[in-house]
């Protein structure tokens, strides 16, 4: 028992509160509730915890302040509870350095597999879903925002990509010069997108070729290695400075 | 007509009744007065001249009467009495009897005169000698009074010109409202209209912000409410979701968290309509054709029949996320009550705006329903909804969307069966 990870649950509805850590101590994990930031806070100087799960609209500090205090401090990941489905709430929770969100209501074992994939991702590997709220990719004139999940041609013009193949791009171009097999980037990509959209590598590479490239026929971004590999040709600018923000 | 034209119109029809009275009144005052002053300016000459005849040589009589003599005016000496010809010009008689009474206290009776055709004016003057002096003038004189009269009509034009000029300016407020009004329509958050110009103007102006101002306040209140409901509602759905754990009768548990889902895409979809209203979105450039392509890719990746066709990009003006919702709408009726989305990009005819169809194999939409179906809650067939999940704001949503973007949205019969919705979107932004 010693060995489970530890989540911690913030939400200001008891309930759900209850409800949540059943669900969730269940399956296997040890958890603790709090009805608030301060509560939040003495737990959290109490113990050693492995996630939070943090609801956003709350009395009080609410969950995206807490997030930001929270970020300043630790590691520790972060999933937001959310009742708004709108874009731009979701945009800023990542931006707040969230590594997901979930919106209410949800299946709880969707939220279960999130918890799961977070704590993954937080154990190891470089992951195409570690969000930093400042980071910019620039290649070629392109602009790739991991954060917000958008797109830039050199016009400034939104150009839109699947959910895999964003992730795809994401993982090519933070390894940028590097011959990566279709099984790394198999690897580099599994995450929340895998599950919905599983398609494989060489498909989404060609549509990627197909909306980035001049010629697709004759790549000159993401090239074809001879003996199987990928590499992502041009030089990429990675700029993670809050004031690059644009 | 325009309002402009129709001002016009009376401008000038009145100008030219004032400037017909005018030359009425005129015609008759220089038919007494300015042919009057010139009979007696001919009279007065030949009264001079009589004068001047007396008490000199046969030699210089000849001289002065040559030197008096001119184009149109002619003098001589009768020894008989010449025939008058007889009056003819209007109110000669009237003129006539006035220079009689005129020549009598000037000590001159006896002159005789006569006013007759072509405005000639012949004056004969009985002299000492027996003789008659004979002056006749053939009018040419009064002719210089048609060019006053040219003046006048000059300055009638430039006058109406000017009157013309500040009608214009005082009137052009008026398609100043019609475009404030329309934008409106498209955008609430559309600028304000300037508050200038007349007064009258000016408060109209005023109370066309005013309105907008609550329009938008009240858009605001609504979508509150709603994000308060929404938000409540949310909380407990997420209990429910949570409860619906511990059911042990695992087709109900799976029917109960259908409907919880159900109940979900409602909520997304008010919430989303009601915030399209405020058209909050900064429009940007976006490429339409990989949108398209995403989203056909996305609903293929749920296990759906869609397909995109058109060019791999197509760069417009728009706001992203309410174009994604709009064709995402679209593109999940069509697999739901067409089995398939069908999905063409190709430029309009005239090239400044784009055509995109979403063609699918349902049933259609009856011609007479086809306005109703775009307006919140108002599904093709209430019955079948049920079953199938939509919640009907869809079409409502997509139609608003493209709407707030100056387009259009029309239904269309596709050949072999089937629904295409043929959407038109302006390449720069409205």
């Amino acid at each position: 028992m010693s060995d489970a990870q530890r989540i911690l649950i913030v939400d200001d509805d008891p309930d759900i509160r209850t409800l949540v850590a059943d669900f969730i101590g269940r399956h296997g994990f040890e958890v603790d509730t709090a009805r608030n930031g301060a509560a939040m806070h003495t737990a959290l100087a109490r113990g050693h915890f492995d996630l939070v799960v943090l609801d956003i609209m709350m009395p009080g500090e609410d969950g995206l302040s807490l997030c930001r205090t929270l970020r300043a401090q630790t590691q520790i990941p972060v999933i937001f509870l959310t009742a708004a489905a709108e874009e731009t709430d979701r945009v800023v929770g990542l931006e707040m350095g969230a590594d997901d969100y979930v919106v209410k209501p949800f299946a709880p074992r969707e939220l279960l597999a999130r918890i799961r994939a977070v704590l993954r991702r937080a154990s190891g590997l470089v992951a195409v879903h570690r969000i930093d709220p400042a980071e910019r990719l620039t290649f070629d004139g392109w602009q790739l925002i991991p954060g917000r999940r958008e797109l830039y041609d050199a016009r400034g013009t939104l150009v839109s990509l699947t959910a895999g193949e964003f992730d795809l791009l994401v993982a090519l171009a933070r390894n940028a010069g590097q011959i990566l097999s279709r099984d790394q980037l198999l690897d580099l990509t599994k995450g929340r997108s895998a599950a919905a959209f599983d398609r494989s590598v060489d498909v989404q590479l060609s549509r990627l070729r197909r909306k980035l490239e001049h010629d697709p026929a004759q790549p000159t971004l993401i090239k074809t290695v001879r003996g199987g590999g990928y590499l992502f040709a041009p030089s990429v600018v990675i700029a993670t400075d809050a004031s690059a923000k644009g | 007509m325009s309002q402009f034209a129709r001002i016009a119109w009376i401008i000038v029809a009145g100008f030219l009744a004032l400037e017909l009275i005018a030359y009425g009144i005129r015609v008759h005052d220089e038919g007494v007065s300015s042919t009057g002053a010139y009979a007696a300016s001919v009279a007065d000459r030949a009264v001079t001249l009589d004068r001047l005849l007396d008490g000199i040589s046969a030699e210089e009589q000849q001289r002065l009467l040559t030197a008096a003599s001119g184009p149109g005016f002619q003098v001589s000496l009768s020894a008989t009495e010449p025939q008058l010809p007889p009056n003819s010009w209007r109110h000669a008689d009237e003129i006539s009897s006035d220079l009689d009474a005129y020549l009598k206290r000037a000590g001159a009776g006896g002159t005789r005169i006569a006013l007759s055709e072509r405005r000639t004016v012949t004056v004969v003057v009985p002299r000492r000698a027996n003789d008659y002096l004979v002056v006749r003038a053939d009018g040419s004189g009064l002719t210089a009074h048609a060019r006053p009269a040219f003046i006048g009509t000059l300055t009638t034009l430039l006058v109406a010109g000017l009157v013309l000029w500040a009608t214009r300016r005082s009137i052009g407020h008026l398609p100043r409202f019609a475009i404030a009004a329309e934008a409106l329509g498209r955008n609430v958050a559309a600028p304000e209209l300037a508050e200038t110009g007349p007064r009258e103007v000016r408060r109209a102006a005023v109370a066309f912000n005013e309105m907008a101002r609550r329009i938008r306040a009240y858009l605001d209140e609504r979508t509150q409410m709603l994000a308060a409901v929404s938000h409540d509602i949310r909380t407990q759905l997420t209990r429910l979701a949570m409860r619906l754990e511990y059911v042990t009768d695992r087709n109900q548990q799976a029917r109960a968290r259908e409907d919880v889902a159900q109940m979900t895409r409602l909520l997304d979809s008010v919430l989303a309509f009601s915030r399209e209203d405020r058209a909050e979105e900064p429009s940007i450039s976006l490429d339409l054709a990989t949108l398209l392509d995403t989203l056909a890719d996305d609903a293929r990746g749920l296990g759906h029949r869609a397909q995109y066709h058109g060019p791999i990009h197509c760069v417009i003006d728009g706001r992203p996320t309410a174009l994604r919702r709009a064709f995402t709408n679209l593109i999940d009726n069509a697999v739901r009550y067409g089995s398939e989305a069908d999905i063409t990009l190709r430029a309009a005819n005239d090239d400044a705006s784009v055509i995109v169809e979403i063609a699918d194999r349902g049933p259609g939409i009856p011609v007479e329903d086809r306005a109703r179906v775009l307006r919140p809650f108002q599904r093709v067939e209430p019955s079948r909804n049920r079953s199938t999940g939509g919640t009907g704001l869809g079409l409502a949503i997509a139609h608003t969307v493209v709407t707030r973007h100056g387009g259009s949205l029309a239904f269309v019969e596709r050949p072999g069966g089937g629904l295409i919705v043929r959407i038109a979107l302006g390449r720069t932004a409205q």
